[in-house]
C-alpha cells in the first residue's frame, strides 16, 4: 500500500515538474522562434521548384536544418490519455509547430550566413528518434535575388 | 560539389545527365545521449544530442552521395532529397538522393 502511494507521489511530482518547466520552456521557445524569424524576415521562402524573384546565375546552394524536440511529461501523459478516448492530440500540436518552425529557421539562418536572401523548394521530413520525440529535417535551395528590394516581382 | 534541390540551375544548362546517386546511413544514439534525453523527456524541449546525431547522419549520407557523384564524373547534383526513417528504435536512418549531372561551367 505504501509503495502505491509512493509511486503516486513520484508520478504526481514528475507531472507537476514537467508541466511547470515544460510550459515555461515552451513559452521561451516560442519567443525565441519569433525573435529568430524576425531576423530572417527579409527572406523569400517558398516551396516552388523554380526561383521566384529571379536568381543570380550560378549562385544557389543546398541548405538544411534539423531539430529533435520532446514533449514534457505532463503533455505526454495527456497524450497517453487521449490514446484511450481518441481524437485530436492537442498537447502534441504545439510540439509539432515548434519542431517545424525551428528546423525551417535553422535552415534560413544557414542560408543567411552564406549571404543568400531567399530559399526555394523547401521540403520538410518528419521522423522520430526514441519515443515521444519529434525529429524534423528541413531542406531547400538558397539563392540570392538580383535586387532584394524589387525581388518579389 | 554543387548541390541544389531544384530541377535546374539558372545560367548553367545541363550538359549530361548521369543518373541517380544516393547515400544513406543509420546512426544509433549512445547511452550518454540517452541519459540527457531522459531528463528532457520530463521537462520537454530540444534534445540537442539527438539533433547533433541527426546532423551527423545527414552530413554522412550527403558525403556518400557526393562520393558516388564524383566517381561518375559529375560536377553537380540536382533535385537533392533527404528522407528519414526509424529502422530501429533509437536510431536514425538518413537517406539522401539526387540526380548527378554535368553542368556547364559558370561564365565569369
Amino acid at each position: 500500500m505504501s509503495f502505491f502511494w509512493l509511486s503516486m507521489i513520484v508520478t504526481g511530482l514528475m507531472l507537476s515538474v514537467g508541466g511547470i518547466f515544460g510550459s515555461a520552456a515552451e513559452r521561451r521557445h516560442f519567443l525565441a522562434l519569433a525573435a529568430g524569424e524576425r531576423g530572417v524576415e527579409h527572406m523569400l521562402l517558398t516551396e516552388l521548384r523554380g526561383f521566384p524573384g529571379g536568381v543570380r546565375p550560378g549562385e544557389a546552394m543546398f541548405v538544411c536544418g534539423e531539430v529533435v524536440i520532446a514533449n514534457d511529461y505532463l503533455k505526454a501523459f495527456f497524450a497517453t490519455i487521449r490514446g484511450f478516448v481518441g481524437g485530436e492530440v492537442r498537447s502534441f500540436y504545439p510540439l509539432a509547430e515548434r519542431a517545424r518552425r525551428e528546423a525551417v529557421l535553422r535552415m534560413c539562418q544557414q542560408a543567411g550566413a552564406l549571404g543568400h536572401d531567399a530559399v526555394c523548394n523547401i521540403r520538410l521530413d518528419f521522423s522520430s528518434i526514441g519515443a515521444l520525440s519529434f525529429a524534423v529535417v528541413a531542406s531547400g535551395t538558397a539563392y540570392t535575388r538580383p535586387s532584394p528590394n524589387h525581388g518579389a516581382s | 560539389m554543387f548541390m541544389v534541390n531544384t530541377d535546374t540551375v539558372p545560367g548553367r544548362p545541363v550538359i549530361r545527365v548521369l543518373g541517380l546517386v544516393q547515400g544513406n546511413t543509420v546512426r544509433a544514439k549512445n547511452v550518454g545521449r540517452d541519459i540527457s534525453a531522459l531528463f528532457k523527456n520530463l521537462v520537454g524541449g530540444e534534445l540537442a544530442p539527438y539533433t547533433e546525431l541527426l546532423a551527423e547522419a545527414r552530413a554522412q549520407a550527403v558525403s556518400r552521395m557526393v562520393r558516388e557523384a564524383e566517381s561518375l564524373g559529375a560536377n553537380a547534383i540536382l533535385n537533392v532529397r533527404l528522407s528519414t526513417s526509424s529502422v530501429a528504435s533509437g536510431a536514425a536512418e538518413l537517406y539522401a538522393y539526387g540526380t548527378a549531372v554535368v553542368l556547364e561551367e559558370p561564365v565569369e
